[in-house]
């Protein structure tokens, strides 16, 4: 094993590998850094040149790619609430409120430190694994990944903070969300009303973008504010990076979560963020999460690389990719002679590990260009928000489009990001839904799964009983912890509501339950093995509705706990709220009837000019815009524009 | 065996000699092509689309841009056949898809909006039949009823490899289960292997050589390939028993062999390509050209030979339509019948 470790070494930092390796993990963090783009589509343009290449050279571009992807996608989470990716969604939590703080460069010091971490973390256990890859693997059947999405589940009551009954609601109407699409046990094309959008499901690109960035940047809008509140943003790069090694322990324990769902095939990197920040959530004592608590960075951070190395164990085992990323890379591998399985231990055992190097070589890599750029990236934090808004607002309407290339897919960010901005309004934690709707359809499989073949013994196997100890503790402990402490999860009261804001509140949970029960009467038609799921959310979103809006009655019947609202205040705000939301919907609207390239240019120049701006700030902002839509999906993503409906009136020809 | 090769030459020749003089009329310089894939990134369906996509490219006149936009698997096969039915008939947009889009069941459903009859093939790779296998300690149990059922793993019931053991069950005494909502090959490899499940099929010829390699599995029965004379198994297993010719014995009626077939013979079309309803002919000869050329591409040819296995076919363009219009013409009856068989066997009947 060593002289393989040591032939790896030597193959993969001859100077050919080694460049391009540097060349994906460039190319990777900009596409990481890039929201909705993401590094998959890297891969697929790096593919056909990939399978030319010699095995090393091939395995240092591809794993140089795919091993950082997750380290740069932390720049918009951070900055502009936009998940770069799948991977970066819970870094948002704590990261934008740290950048509001002023501390945004402290919370890159802290990814960027604890991102290589990880990802080296995840390296140890693959190289560690090696002997025992295959029992690792085979380890866990249907009913343990069930309890194991249950585990992740179970983050829901932690991430609900401070309102833990909207949590539970914002989490059906996830696990709702995710069961749109073909159902495969029957066959049934749930929700998706005979048309064929719907009937592979929802993209969550739209639905992290929508619930995340847009609310945001609607706040943004209405405060007129840059994204943070102090203008010095100090020397925090440094104080983030001692604060990883300060919180060393949590680094190895998510690392350890991350490399754990990387193993599971099927999970991805959606999960392993959220199941590592929940950990934090549940275990750090003297938690401030979801208000800039570094920790909620560095918990996510440390294991979405880690899966990484996780993620191999199954593909390098028994050839089954650990994600969509490593399918595609195992194209290149076959075709340059890598043949997964038994053979990566044996004969190919050096290709083995020249991977395990890359990973390492490749996270302590990106860590130090994003350091690098994490200061410049940071003073964005400090921009107006008439440059910030409009950024963002075409960033997420590209990524949108980019998802699938489908116009209704913008449509779908549209609602998604008004369902955003009213959980945000009414203070309907957001993560719950996130997370149900990456493990609901899940949960739902195995489930299914653990049924149809064990009946109810799975509930005994030892494995099961294990995890769902876990489950147990982690949602009785804090609990348990609150109850000694005498407070909230947050520590701190739940913030009190207007008597408007109330009363809108109850009329958004009327809406919310009202959409649980016309699901469940569209179900009825099913079979129960479809509907089953629909049922309980239907039924117990009911119930919990009830009870919510029982508890806001009460609260509008006591005078007393209700804040007084600044009546000049609240209509400037809902003028400013309108008026963004008629710039979104004008955006959205008017790529359909130009185009992207002349809508891209001209939003930001009008909202930039008509929000004071000076115009050289608009031309600049107008003419990066232009070059974004031309450089990234015209020359590199190669997009096949629909025809803009005024050119199609006009008879008019637009880009092919 | 002879047979078939013979048949397979010609058809390539075929498509070459009638195709060349009509190529020079298309001209993709300057132009981008959308090769949509009716698949998830890194599936055998989007390998083969991939592949065969960088070296047609090469083929075509002006050697235009190949842009891969992936519809993802289950319900997103369809949107991606629905999409290349309402693309352009210019020649710039094709589709790579596999046989489950073909199928009489799933042409029932409420969401498709293409007619595969309709659209212009530009030609096929069929991977070999797939091959049904089982743990070892399962199969003494396949046969006696007085046990426990073999266990079947199942994405859905699209899959045409389902045929096999449903006649199995219906017909030959077959002691089987099934359980439907694997989310692919490599689950239900894993499940195999953790000895949840006992059996599922594929023409995946890793997934069946690491198996057997590890003597997890014993061969079981294959679909085999159809020849002039019968079926023929793959090279590479020559000594797998035929299914046609177990259930052969059985004395079929008419309607439930066209309902076996109906399931089955989609997946002998397997990895298909195609342009829209309408597209010029002199574009679909130049398609069918680049196809039939680079799949001859030595280049080609090791990456598949390292992607796939040896057992690949050819089958032309003209043929792969001959081939659909065959799929899509089975009466009625015998589509409910497959229909009525999967919902006895608990799986989705589209």
């Amino acid at each position: 094993m060593f002289d393989a470790l040591a032939l790896a070494f030597t193959e993969i930092t001859k100077p050919w590998p080694l460049a391009l390796m540097l060349m994906g993990i460039l190319g990777s963090s900009i596409f990481a850094a890039l929201p909705g783009i993401g590094v998959l589509l890297l891969i697929t343009i790096i593919l056909p040149y990939a399978v030319t290449l010699d095995p090393y050279p091939a395995i240092a571009l591809m794993l140089g790619i795919g091993a950082v992807s997750n380290t740069a996608n932390t720049f918009p989470s951070v900055l502009i609430s936009v998940p770069g990716s799948a991977g970066s969604q819970a870094t948002i939590v704590d990261g934008f409120p740290m950048a509001q703080k002023g501390e945004a460069k402290r919370a890159f010091g802290a990814a960027f430190t604890a991102s290589p971490i990880g990802g080296i973390i995840g390296a140890v256990v693959l190289l560690a694994s090696l002997p025992i890859l295959k029992p690792i693997v085979l380890s866990f059947g249907s009913p343990e990944f069930m309890v194991l999405v249950l585990w992740g589940l179970s983050a829901v009551g932690v991430l609900s903070g401070n309102a833990p009954i909207k949590g539970l609601l914002a989490a059906l109407l996830g696990v709702l969300i995710s069961s749109v699409g073909m159902d495969d046990k029957t066959g049934i094309e749930r929700f998706a009303f005979g048309g064929d959008y719907l009937v592979g499901g929802v993209s969550l690109v739209l639905v992290g973008l929508g619930l995340f960035a847009v609310p945001e940047m609607i706040a943004l809008s209405v405060r007129r504010s840059s994204i943070s509140d102090t203008k010095d943003l100090g020397h925090g790069t440094m104080q983030g990076v001692r604060d990883v090694f300060k919180h060393c322990w949590l680094v190895v324990r998510c690392s350890v979560i991350g490399v754990w769902v990387g193993i599971l095939p099927g999970l991805g990197s959606s999960v392993a963020d959220w199941f590592a920040y929940a950990h934090a959530v549940q275990t750090e004592k003297n938690g401030n999460f979801g208000k800039g608590d570094v920790r909620g960075v560095i918990a996510p951070e440390s294991s979405n690389n880690a899966k990484e190395g996780g993620a191999l164990i199954p593909t390098i085992a028994f050839g089954i990719p650990g994600s969509t990323s490593l399918a595609l890379m195992l194209i290149v591998f076959i075709s340059v002679g890598i043949t997964p399985g038994g053979a990566m231990l044996t004969d190919q055992l050096p290709y083995t590990m020249a991977m395990i190097w890359v990973l390492v070589i490749a996270n302590i890599f990106a860590a130090f260009l994003a350091l690098a750029a994490a200061g410049p990236f940071a003073r964005l934090s400090l921009m107006p928000f008439y440059l910030i808004v409009p950024t963002t607002l075409v960033l997420c309407v590209s990524s949108a489009y980019a998802s699938h290339l489908i116009w209704y897919d913008i449509i779908t960010f549209l609602v998604f990001s008004a369902l955003g901005y009213f959980m945000k309004l009414f203070d309907w934690p957001r993560p719950p839904l996130l997370v149900a709707v990456v493990l609901g359809s899940q949960f739902e499989r195995y489930l299914w799964l653990s049924n149809a073949r064990y009946g109810w013994e799975w509930i005994t196997q030892p494995g099961v009983l294990a995890i769902l100890l876990l489950v147990v503790l982690t949602l009785i402990m804090p609990i348990i912890r609150r109850y000694r402490q005498g407070k909230t999860m947050s520590g701190e009261a739940p913030p009190p509501q207007t008597r408007a804001l109330r009363i809108g509140d109850i009329g958004f949970i009327a809406l919310v339950v009202g959409t649980l029960v016309l699901a469940l009467v569209h179900a009825s038609e099913w079979v129960l093995r479809a509907s089953m799921v629909i049922y309980f959310v239907a039924g117990t979103g009911v119930l919990l509705g009830l009870v919510q809006v029982l508890l806001h009655l009460r609260a509008l019947r006591s005078a007393a706990t209700a804040p007084p609202s600044d009546a000049a205040k609240t209509r400037v705000e809902a003028a400013r709220t309108i008026q963004i939301w008629l710039w979104l919907l004008g955006l959205a609207a008017s790529v359909n009837i130009v185009g992207f390239h002349i809508t891209l240019a001209l939003f930001p120049l009008l909202y930039i000019k008509m929000h004071g701006g000076s115009w050289r700030a608009a031309l600049v902002l107008a003419g990066l815009s232009e070059l974004f839509v031309i450089g990234v999906f015209d020359q590199l993503l190669l997009v096949f524009w629909p025809t803009p409906w005024l050119f199609e009136l006009l008879g008019l020809p637009y880009f092919a | 065996m002879q047979k078939f090769h013979a048949l397979n030459a010609f058809a390539i020749t075929a498509a070459a000699l009638t195709i060349v003089p009509a190529a020079q009329a298309a001209d993709f310089s300057g132009k981008q092509v959308q090769l949509i894939v009716a698949s998830n990134p890194g599936g055998g369906t989007d390998r083969v689309g991939r592949l065969m996509a960088q070296y047609m490219s090469n083929y075509l006149p002006g050697k235009p841009k190949i842009v891969v936009k992936n519809t993802g698997s289950g319900g997103g096969k369809i949107r991606g056949a629905n999409l290349l039915a309402k693309a352009k008939a210019d020649g710039l947009t094709i589709m790579q898809s596999d046989g489950s889009t073909l199928q009489p069941t799933t042409l029932k459903r409420k969401s498709v909006r293409y007619d595969p009859t309709k659209f212009r093939a530009i030609g096929a790779i069929n991977r070999g039949g797939s091959i049904l296998f089982m743990r070892k300690e399962a199969v003494p149990r396949l046969m006696d009823k007085s046990k426990k059922p073999a266990i079947i793993a199942a994405i859905s019931g699209s899959r045409s490899w389902q045929a096999m053991p449903m006649w199995g069950a219906e017909f030959l005494g077959w002691n089987a289960k099934w359980i439907p909502g694997y989310k692919g090959s490599g689950s239900m490899t894993k499940a195999l292997r953790q000895g949840e499940v006992d059996a599922f099929a594929t023409n995946n010829v890793y997934i069946i050589d690491e198996l057997v390699k590890d003597g997890v599995v014993d061969l079981v029965v294959q679909v085999g390939q159809p020849t002039d004379d019968g079926y023929a198994p793959r090279d590479s297993y020559p000594k797998v028993p035929l299914f046609p010719d177990m259930i052969k014995k059985a004395k079929l009626t008419k309607t439930q062999w066209q309902a076996y077939t109906s399931l089955v013979n989609p997946s002998l079309i397997d990895k298909w390509m195609g342009l829209t309803q309408g597209t010029p002919e002199d574009l679909v000869a130049a398609w069918r050209s680049a196809y039939a050329a680079a799949y001859k591409d030595p280049g080609l040819k090791k990456v598949f030979s390292k992607e796939f296995s040896k057992d690949l076919t050819f089958i032309s363009g003209k043929r792969v339509e001959q081939m659909i219009a065959e799929v899509s013409g089975v009466p009625d009856a015998a589509v409910q019948y497959s229909i009525a068989l999967k919902k006895k066997y608990g799986l989705s009947a589209r």
